[in-house]
């Protein structure tokens, strides 16, 4: 099973309250995130799923430089790093970043791009995008390592709720093909995602919050369990908010996930202090690895 | 603290917090709407997309941005685009409109839907106008439409508000409310044509947020605002009273920090003391009571809230239930929790505010823990 450290206490990232994340961020310098990461690999840890964001970036370079542990985990890599393009949005206005993305991507002025996009293949520009954002990841981490781009939930959402298949299919057929890496999504709304693939491309990997107080379980609890169940028969599903942002204590997730073995491919967790890391990723490789 | 016991209590607070969720569980499949968005900035496509992850077709979608025109249909199919209401009013029909252009532009797309005779569902981001004056006249047009105010949708807000309602606190002695973000970090004269910039845009959540909880009866006392990075106010200090409580309230859009903007309300009271925010309430009573799970004292984030909770996921979860208010009421005819009639108490302090205010001659205090 993939033993996953996430990067969200890294980014200033909290379900559980942002004051919380602002304090971990606080402490996760360079150093010491590397460190987590070091001793999450120590005690059991397989992998690291992350955010596009330049500061993972940052961190792997320096993992690479420091601690030459490149090779030894695999990859998840979530894309785009949605928050930061909210925020642009917020400063530019959004037609303004669309056009500022769309003249990165094509080149030339606002004009032209706006041209390119009348002659263009809107799904092709997206799946450009998708891989243009997870470039440089490629191009510092072993291949062989980088087991998936998965699209960020902002992303599969809105994919779900406007039916759009057409770019669902090309961006997954872009890395899986072009790339040459695993596709796969991100969601909080397990059972409509579940519901809506059916009778199609199924991605390679899900990653969806699995928790026994069904927190971002959505349409529920027990609908978001059925739909996990059903596709884990043909996707593998990685488990994240495990812990429930923290709302319940590292023993009742893992007796939850005990339940889930044999169907889930792998469980993340995230954390900003080397110690919990050892802690948390002793406990999760001998109950739910068996080693 | 008994972490089984806040989870239980989160469970328990759900139908109280949330007493429509079961109405629009049984009416969902034969509530689903035709909606139109006016605006697919973020904002239009947040609600777009709650709205389709809830069921209902994104119709028409009206947009001055050439790109957005030109791009949308090669990827939304099913969607028509317009450059103006009264285009797509004229040629498609819909059950339920969201307003998410600029705030400059919420008035004059207001009035354009209500010229037509457009009687369907009607929802303008926050701040619903820009001035005083045109709430006034569209209230005077017996417009119905929901504002934006979501922050009255968050599960911690809404406990907070149900805890001062039943005098569970006490009287209210102090009040104090920041909301923070580091949106702007960098000049820009995006907001420079509105002329109105952090109270407007982010502050009016605050304010509203304690007109709701307090039952309304503000009135200025005391404003000052500074800009920093923009022509507007960066950063405004409002002072408020009520019935002799005074309520003050910071907010700044460029304090370094924050990932994502940040409210924090702190209430003293006779009997008791309550810190609350988008996703969290911290209380301590004199004494034990069951809307604190039988304790003097506690902390609930929002997974004690949201256990199986909203039915969707798109954002923060007061999204989501603010939607369901809106198409729900779309569907029923009962108004939303914040239409404008509702929330006029906050346009009017809002504006009051802005005119109060001078130059501050210095920042009068930091956000808590934001560096």
């Amino acid at each position: 099973m993939e033993l996953l450290l996430g990067d969200n206490p890294f980014l200033g990232v909290s379900h559980l309250a942002q004051e919380r994340a602002r304090e971990e961020l606080r402490e996760a310098s360079l150093a010491r995130k590397a460190e987590v990461v070091v001793a999450a690999l120590d005690a059991g840890a397989t992998g690291f799923t992350f955010s596009a964001h330049e500061s993972n970036l940052e961190l792997l370079e320096y993992l690479g430089r420091e601690y030459g542990v490149l090779g030894e985990m695999n990859y998840y890599i979530l894309v785009p790093y949605a928050y930061g393009y909210v925020r642009k949005a917020t400063v530019m206005g959004t037609a303004g970043l669309a056009a500022k993305l769309l003249k990165d991507l094509v080149g030339g002025g606002v004009v032209s791009a706006a041209r390119a996009l009348l002659g263009l293949d809107v799904e092709r520009i997206a799946a450009v995008f998708i891989e243009r954002e997870a470039k440089p990841f490629l191009q510092l981490l072993p291949r062989s390592r980088v087991k998936a781009i998965l699209l960020h939930e902002v992303v599969t959402e809105l994919i779900i709720a406007f039916g759009l298949e057409r770019l669902y299919e090309r961006i997954a057929s872009h890395v899986e093909e072009r790339i040459g890496v695993g596709f796969g999504v991100e969601t909080r709304n397990v059972g409509l995602f579940q519901e809506w693939v059916r009778g199609r491309r199924v991605p390679g990997y899900v990653m969806t919050p699995l928790n026994p107080i069904g927190y971002q379980m959505a349409p529920g609890l027990r609908e978001a369990e059925e739909a996990v169940e059903r596709l884990s028969k043909g996707t593998r599903i990685i488990a994240m908010n495990v812990l429930a942002s923290g709302a319940i204590g590292l023993e009742e997730a893992l007796e939850y996930l005990e339940k889930w073995r044999g169907r889930i491919h792998g469980v993340a967790v995230g954390t900003s202090k080397p110690w919990r890391a050892r802690e948390n990723f002793s406990l999760l490789r001998r109950r739910l690895a068996g080693k | 603290m008994d972490k089984a016991r806040l989870l239980e209590l989160g469970k328990q607070l759900g139908p109280r917090l949330y007493p429509w969720l079961e109405e629009w569980r049984e009416r969902r499949s034969s509530c689903r709407l035709r909606v139109a968005v006016v605006g697919m900035g973020k904002m239009g496509l947040l609600h777009a997309g709650i709205a389709g992850l809830l069921g209902n077709r994104l119709a028409a979608i009206v947009d001055t941005s050439r790109l957005v025109v030109a791009a949308g249909p090669r990827v939304l199919r099913g969607t028509k685009f317009y450059r103006s209401v009264e285009e797509m009013l004229g040629d498609v029909e819909v059950d339920a409109v969201y307003v998410a252009t600029p705030p400059e532009h919420h008035y004059p797309v207001l009035q354009a839907l209500l010229s037509t005779g457009y009687r369907g569902g009607l929802f303008v981001e926050k701040p619903p106008v820009v001035r005083w004056e045109e709430a006034e006249e569209l209230l005077g047009k017996k417009c119905e439409c929901m504002a934006g105010f979501q922050k009255r949708y968050a599960a911690p807000l809404r406990h907070a508000r149900l805890l001062l309602e039943e005098g569970v606190l006490g009287e209210p002695l102090e009040v104090r409310a920041t909301v923070m973000s580091s949106d702007v970090m960098e000049p820009t004269k995006r907001w420079d044509r509105l002329g109105r910039g952090v109270l407007l845009d982010l502050g009016i959540h605050v304010v509203d947020t304690l007109v709701w909880l307090f039952g309304g009866g503000f009135r200025v006392v005391e404003a000052c605002r500074k800009s920093v990075y923009t022509g507007v106010d960066d950063y405004f200090y409002l002072v408020m009273e009520r019935r002799g409580v005074r309520a003050v309230v910071e907010a700044s859009w460029s304090t370094p920090g924050y990932r994502v903007p940040e409210t924090r309300i702190s209430i003293r009271a006779g009997e008791g003391w309550l810190e609350t925010g988008e996703d969290f309430l911290r209380a301590r009573l004199g004494e034990a009571h069951w809307l604190l799970g039988g304790l003097r004292e506690a902390a609930l984030y929002r997974p004690h809230y949201y256990q199986g909770i909203p039915p969707v996921n798109l954002a923060d979860q007061e999204y989501v239930f603010e939607n369901i208010d809106f198409l729900l009421s779309t569907c029923t005819g009962r108004p939303a929790e914040t239409v404008l009639e509702r929330v006029a108490e906050t346009v009017r302090l809002v504006d009051e505010a802005y005119e109060y205010a001078g130059e501050c001659r210095e920042v009068v205090r930091r956000a808590q823990g934001g560096g």
